[in-house]
């Protein structure tokens, strides 16, 4: 079976310059100007209609291999083709599918759950959202309690998830449940994959202190899924899970959005007269020196991707530093910004956005706290 | 890894190898008032260690990426030969090709005979000499402050000369200069050099007008990224004996590094010690770079300055927290770490400082048009 669509040439074969000119040209001529730097996470019906248009070129999934229908990009190619994405402010839609469920798909997977799945992904016909944190599994997520129960070669499942970004933007979850109760907590997990429509789910949208529904709660009762949706063992979940820590932790800690707060914290100073302030500067030079080092710690690790070496876990340092960095930028520019920056309109209708955006980075993808645990104990060798 | 970065790492390895962290040496030098042993300024220069500032900036040079490995190490030994000041004294002779006098000069810097300091700040740390034209030469009349080492050999000054700079050679020895010697809190001679006509002759000018100011700035400018990496292998001792004090010291019957709230500062010191070195590795290469223009240098070398004078101070400060009493004491190497991180973050400026120079130098931050 082939999948997807063919590709013009052999992207890992270009120059990078060159192969970043073509990236370039190719976002700056068909991405819609409105859409650049949108401080929330589309949905599809605001950005569709862009990634359909990749989709139909076969640059929807820049990181799988071309037998499975991507690009096939190299690590230093891909690192380009997401830096560029980044430069021009694309927002992302749903793409976990792309992002999680294609790569745990292809070194977890059967060909039958490949053949069943890969081509809606691909076309955009099916989004995927993560089914993982629940009520009372947070950063302890190996806690969770949504149960599978085995009847025949069907499982049941019972149980709410939450935090679980674009739910009613979803056509499919993928999820954690718990298949053993009785192992211990890691070694009774299973991952399924689910359909939205099943019988037995409901989505309930959060609205958060934006104003957007970007995230949302999925209670399931008695969903029934085939066996034949588990990736992996039954109770292999966990592993199945933490195997995509890849070198894709690299960008959770992406200059891009504290670059992007400064040129906000910049209007910010001229909107409110401040350009000259001592103070003001004093604070403004930091920030910005801030994210120049941030930006070479990050050049750091991606020439190690670059050279195909596997990413440490130091890596948090730069999920840390920038996100951190960024919730700094902005509360100051807040600060700075008086009654402008309270309200969403004159200069705020810039800097409220953009504040609250920088607020929900330091608490997923790993805390900021879970984050430094991992620092003391695998890269600082402190006592536990 | 390139052959650069293999023969940057060797010579990393053999500093290593020479600074090994002496406390008892160091208070003996703090209590003499020599500041730093000839013997050994001899030992390095045999080196060939104190050459690397001569080249620095022209092509196919190891340049200031190797003056900054042979930094770090010294800094994390504790070091207090006046190597940054060596390497400034080095740029601003050699930069642009030398006089024949400036030659023999550089020469003998590099042989290490002859220990050199540099009055001469772009930022305006010395006070303003005034240097008259006359018919053999240059008579200087003015005060430097601070200038570090106090007991130099000769001095690169910079002088006013009806408006227009200068940049003077002036020996240590010569008739009419006189220094006023205080300790840094290292103990490290700084003197006030006072200067009442003093005579110059012709050929101990280095450069006049722009090219006197042209070096002068690049020689500040890779003297900052040298001391940020000086900092910077200080900053690893002081996190090594930290962490190891984490990990021994107990309290409650459990190693206090287990504590969480202990785990997460040492995290954050950690992380600026590792922005320090990607600010001062990635400084030294945009001052390598012959497509630099001045003020990218400037930018990248007040950055790390900057951050390594403001992470430098942060740890050191944190680890006295984090040891407790201990390291308040003198007798503990922490001690003397604090008092020279004290020295060097003020010498040429400190993050304050070097805050409002990069914001001159920097670009203003955008969105891709």
């Amino acid at each position: 079976m082939s999948y997807g669509v063919a590709q013009e040439q052999d992207w890992n074969a270009l120059g990078d310059e060159e192969f970043r000119q073509i990236v370039r040209r190719e976002f700056e001529q068909s991405y819609p100007q409105a859409l650049r730097y949108v401080p929330h996470r589309m949905c599809w019906h605001e950005n569709g209609v862009w990634y359909a248009r990749m989709a139909a070129k076969g640059w929807i999934a820049p990181n799988w291999p071309l037998e499975y229908g991507g690009m096939g990009l190299d690590p230093g190619k891909l690192l380009i083709f997401i830096e560029e994405g980044e430069r021009w402010g694309i927002g992302r839609f749903l793409d976990l599918g792309i992002q999680m469920v294609g790569p745990l798909l292809f070194q977890w997977g059967n060909e039958e759950q490949r053949r069943r799945f890969l081509p809606g992904i691909l076309s955009c016909e099916h989004r995927w959202c993560q089914g993982y944190s629940e009520p009372g599994s947070g950063s302890d997520l190996a806690s969770l309690r949504t149960r599978a129960e085995r009847r025949g070669d069907e499982l049941v499942i019972t149980g709410q998830k939450i935090w679980t970004t674009l739910a009613h933007d979803a056509t499919h979850m993928f999820a954690l449940v718990r298949t053993d109760p009785a192992a211990k907590k890691q070694e009774g997990i299973g991952f399924v994959l689910l359909e939205m429509t099943s019988p037995g789910i409901r989505v309930r949208p959060i609205r958060d202190f934006a104003g957007h529904e970007e995230f949302c709660e999925v209670f399931l009762d008695q969903v029934t899924v085939p066996l034949a949706n588990v990736v992996g063992g039954l109770t292999q979940g966990w592993t199945v899970a933490k195997s995509l820590l890849g070198f894709e932790r690299i960008f959770l800690g992406s200059p891009k959005l504290p670059e992007y707060g400064l040129v906000v914290l910049a209007e910010a100073i001229r909107a409110a007269g401040l350009a000259g302030d001592a103070a003001v500067t004093d604070r403004f030079a930091q920030f910005r020196m801030d994210v120049l080092h941030l930006s070479n710690v990050y050049e750091k690790f991606a020439a190690r991707v670059r050279r195909g070496e596997p990413l440490g876990p130091d890596v948090s340092l730069l999920k840390i530093w920038a996100t951190e960095t960024f919730q700094a930028i902005m509360s100051f520019a807040v600060e700075i910004s008086g009654l402008d920056g309270m309200v969403a309109t004159g200069a705020g209708a810039l800097i409220l956005p953009t504040f609250y955006r920088s607020r929900p980075p330091t608490i997923f993808g790993g805390s900021n706290e879970i984050q430094r645990n991992i620092l003391a104990k695998s890269v600082l060798h402190l006592p536990q | 890894m390139s052959v650069d970065l293999q023969t940057l790492e060797l010579l990393r390895a053999s500093v290593s190898r020479f600074a090994k962290p002496d406390p008892a040496a160091v208070r003996a030098l703090r209590a003499s008032k020599a500041g730093f042993n000839r013997e050994s300024w001899q030992l390095m220069a045999a080196q060939g260690w104190l050459a690397v500032g001569s080249d620095a900036g022209e092509e196919g040079a190891l340049g200031l990426s190797a003056a900054v490995a042979i930094a770090r190490p010294l800094g994390y030994g504790l070091r207090s030969e006046p190597f940054s000041q060596a390497i400034q004294a080095s740029i601003c002779l050699a930069d642009g090709g030398p006089t024949a006098y400036c030659g023999d000069v550089l020469e003998s810097i590099v042989s290490g005979e002859l220990v050199p300091a540099v009055a001469a700040s772009p930022e305006g740390t010395c006070d303003v000499v005034l240097a008259k034209r006359g018919t053999s030469g240059f008579v200087l009349d003015g005060t430097c402050r601070c200038v570090e080492p106090g007991n130099a050999d000769a001095f690169v000054v910079a002088g006013l000369s009806e408006g227009e700079p200068a940049l003077l050679w002036v020996q240590g020895a010569s008739e009419g200069l006189s220094r006023h010697e205080v300790a840094a809190p290292d103990g490290y001679p700084l003197a006030d050099i006072e200067l009442r006509n003093v005579g110059v002759p012709f050929n101990q000018v280095i450069a006049t007008g722009a090219q006197a100011q042209r070096r002068t700035l690049k020689a500040f400018d890779g003297a900052l990224i040298v001391q940020s990496a000086e900092l910077l292998g200080l900053i690893d001792r002081v996190l090594e004996l930290t962490l190891d004090y984490l990990r021994t010291r107990r309290q409650f019957d459990r190693p206090i590094g287990s504590f969480q709230s202990l785990q997460h500062r040492a995290v954050d010191l950690w992380i600026q010690q590792q922005l320090t070195e990607a600010a001062v590795t990635s400084a030294a290469a945009v001052f390598d770079a012959p497509s630099s223009v001045p003020e990218q240098r400037s930018a990248a070398a007040s950055a790390a300055k900057a951050r390594a004078a403001s992470a430098a101070m942060t740890v050191c400060n944190q680890a006295v927290q984090l040891h407790g009493a201990i390291g308040i004491t003198d007798e503990y190497e922490l001690a003397l770490h604090l008092q020279r991180a004290l020295r060097i973050c003020a010498s040429l400026g400190n993050s304050f400082l070097h805050r409002r120079r990069y914001d001159r130098y920097a670009p203003q931050p955008q969105v891709a048009a």
